[in-house]
């Protein structure tokens, strides 16, 4: 074997074996990340596929970065982003009362869960937030990533993330008081 | 509600989240992908580089010989030195960068900039100036402008590519909303949903999108969009982020010079309390920070201190972009610049190396409390 063919296997064997880490490490974090945007599971398999196969593929440049967690949530929220701007999500997913779409003769695991308990409601209000709160919320509460991260990551200033946090806040506490006034 | 969103991670693990992952059919999926690609990479590279060698070297001869090619694609045309109109190569616009890496905004990028960069005329409750950012896309590159608003403010995205890509991207988009018209703007085909606020436009090289306005705003906006700027070639630097982890205000070596009792020497910060102090390292800067609620209106002030083995210039040069001159006063020995953007008060002065910054919203401190923060700072 030619010392370049060794080197190229060397190398292509790092390149695999980092990604086969970068899946574990991050896969299920990643999904649940595409999620909080996009609410579907199958769209969000197929953008975290993506995001590892752009990581792959740019593999001398992502292995050097220092931060790589918080460059891998950016670029999984710019697909999950760019995924929203398409209509059939927006329409299909975003569009429609989520909850309500659940339709299958099983409950699902959101189903099972989304009995009403305080909890349930919950997380069925913070996935009701527009996106812009709904991501804070995800990436402060969830992930717990600082105002200064989320700032760097979504390159928003950190007083608007202050901002987004307390209106989030508030419209949580709206929809839970709506919420129980009306069960009541 | 606080206490009950600490619980969030708990509450969608155990919920909503629970069962999901990233499935081994997905991982199977990733794997194929890039095992076609690598197996397949060398027959291909080679056919490829052997075509592109015999057809090159035919199109080169043709058209130097009988003059017939016009470039299709990002040609930029310039003038010579004899002002004559020439073309150039189509434009690599991304060069040797990969995708989704951030760019430093520099006058090059502004330059070629099709969008309106100020439209408070149209709009006169939001900020003066956007804040701008820059990545990489595909072959060319997208740049960001947001203008900040009461509630909602205004989102405009310019992506220039190559003209395949954007016909692609043209060709496979999905309608914005069902209430999606068709619109003509400056004769380009333009896509305007009134329920979502969003236009997309596109030229043969540019793909616009604008967010967050009314109709008739968001059409003087459109109209304001300069769609037959050509696209030069230009320079894109990618914008090393400087990463740093958190820290102890201990483990920092340089001296910190921010008083961490400024709400006892602040008149406006007196009634703050348990300010929120948080530290950030490598091996050649640090930032220090706290931030206060503020008295007003509990959103946070912060009072920052940026040391730099490099100084800070690139980050006044972004401060004297995305915001306005407001005053220039010099207390204390010290030259303060403070900054508006027309809801954000950014203010600084630069000791050696270090940089001292105040950042809030407006309604947040009154500009007098910022001069005397910065003021109060002792510098030796």
């Amino acid at each position: 074997m030619e010392l370049t063919d060794m080197k190229n296997e060397i190398y292509s064997d790092s390149q695999e074996i980092w990604l086969e880490e970068m899946m574990t490490e991050y896969g299920d974090k990643m999904i649940r990340v595409a999620y909080s945007y996009i609410k579907d599971w199958g769209i969000s398999q197929e953008i975290v596929q993506e995001v590892f196969i752009t990581c792959y593929k740019n593999y001398s440049h992502y292995s050097k970065v220092e931060n790589f967690k918080a460059m891998i949530y950016k670029i999984t929220i710019n697909r999950s982003k760019d995924v929203l701007r398409s209509h059939f999500v927006k329409k299909v997913i975003v569009g429609t009362n989520f909850f309500a779409s659940q339709k299958s003769p099983e409950l699902s695991p959101e189903g099972l869960f989304l009995k009403n308990d305080e909890k349930a409601l919950i997380a069925k209000s913070i996935l009701s937030l527009p996106l812009k709160y709904r991501e804070t919320i995800h990436l402060f509460y969830y992930e717990n990533f600082s105002i200064t991260e989320i700032s760097e990551m979504l390159r928003v200033n950190q007083n608007t993330i202050k901002s987004r946090l307390k209106r989030s806040r508030e419209m949580l506490g709206h929809i839970l008081e709506g919420s129980e006034t009306y069960e009541r | 509600m606080k206490d009950k969103l600490d619980d969030v991670r708990t509450i969608l693990e155990d919920g909503v989240y629970k069962g999901y992952k990233f499935t081994e059919e997905s991982k199977r999926k990733v794997r194929n992908s890039i095992k076609k690609k690598n197996t397949t990479w060398f027959p291909n590279f080679l056919t490829i580089a052997v075509a592109c060698g015999f057809v090159g070297y035919g199109f080169f001869f043709v058209t130097q010989e009988l003059g017939l090619f016009e470039k299709e694609s990002l040609q930029a045309s310039v003038e010579n030195k004899n002002n004559e109109p020439t073309t150039v190569e189509p434009l690599d616009l991304n060069g040797d960068l990969s995708e989704d890496l951030p760019l430093i905004v520099n006058d090059d990028l502004l330059e070629n900039l099709s969008l309106p960069i100020e439209i408070q005329n149209v709009i006169p409750t939001i900020s003066s100036k956007p804040q701008i950012y820059a990545r990489t896309v595909s072959d060319g590159y997208q740049i960001s402008l947001t203008f900040y608003g009461d509630e909602f403010g205004v989102n405009m995205i310019e992506n220039v590519d190559l003209p395949k890509n954007i016909e692609e991207y043209k060709s496979t988009r999905n309608k914005i909303w069902a209430d999606e018209e068709n619109l003509l703007i400056n004769g380009h085909d333009a896509y305007y949903s009134v329920n979502q606020k969003e236009m997309h436009i596109f030229t043969k090289e540019k793909y616009f999108i604008l967010h967050g306005a009314e109709e008739e705003q968001l059409l003087q906006i459109a109209n304001m969009v300069d769609t037959e700027k050509p696209v030069q070639k230009i320079n894109l630097v990618k914008y090393e982020e400087v990463m740093m982890g958190s820290a102890e205000l201990s483990e920092i070596q340089q001296p910190i010079l921010l008083p961490l009792d400024l709400n006892e020497k602040v008149e406006f910060l007196k009634d703050t309390k348990s300010p929120v102090i948080t530290a950030r390292k490598n091996d050649t800067a640090f930032e220090a920070m706290i931030g206060y609620s503020s008295p007003i209106d509990t959103l946070d002030i912060f009072v920052t201190q940026q040391y730099s083995q490099n100084g800070n210039q690139h980050i006044i040069q972004q401060i004297q972009r995305d915001y306005t001159l407001e005053k220039e006063v010099e207390i204390n020995n010290r030259k303060i610049f403070l900054y508006s953007n027309g809801f954000h008060h950014k203010a600084y002065f630069t000791h050696q190396n270090n940089l001292f910054t105040v950042d809030s919203v407006i309604s947040s401190i009154p500009i007098e409390s910022i001069e005397e923060i910065l003021a109060a700072i002792e510098i030796k």
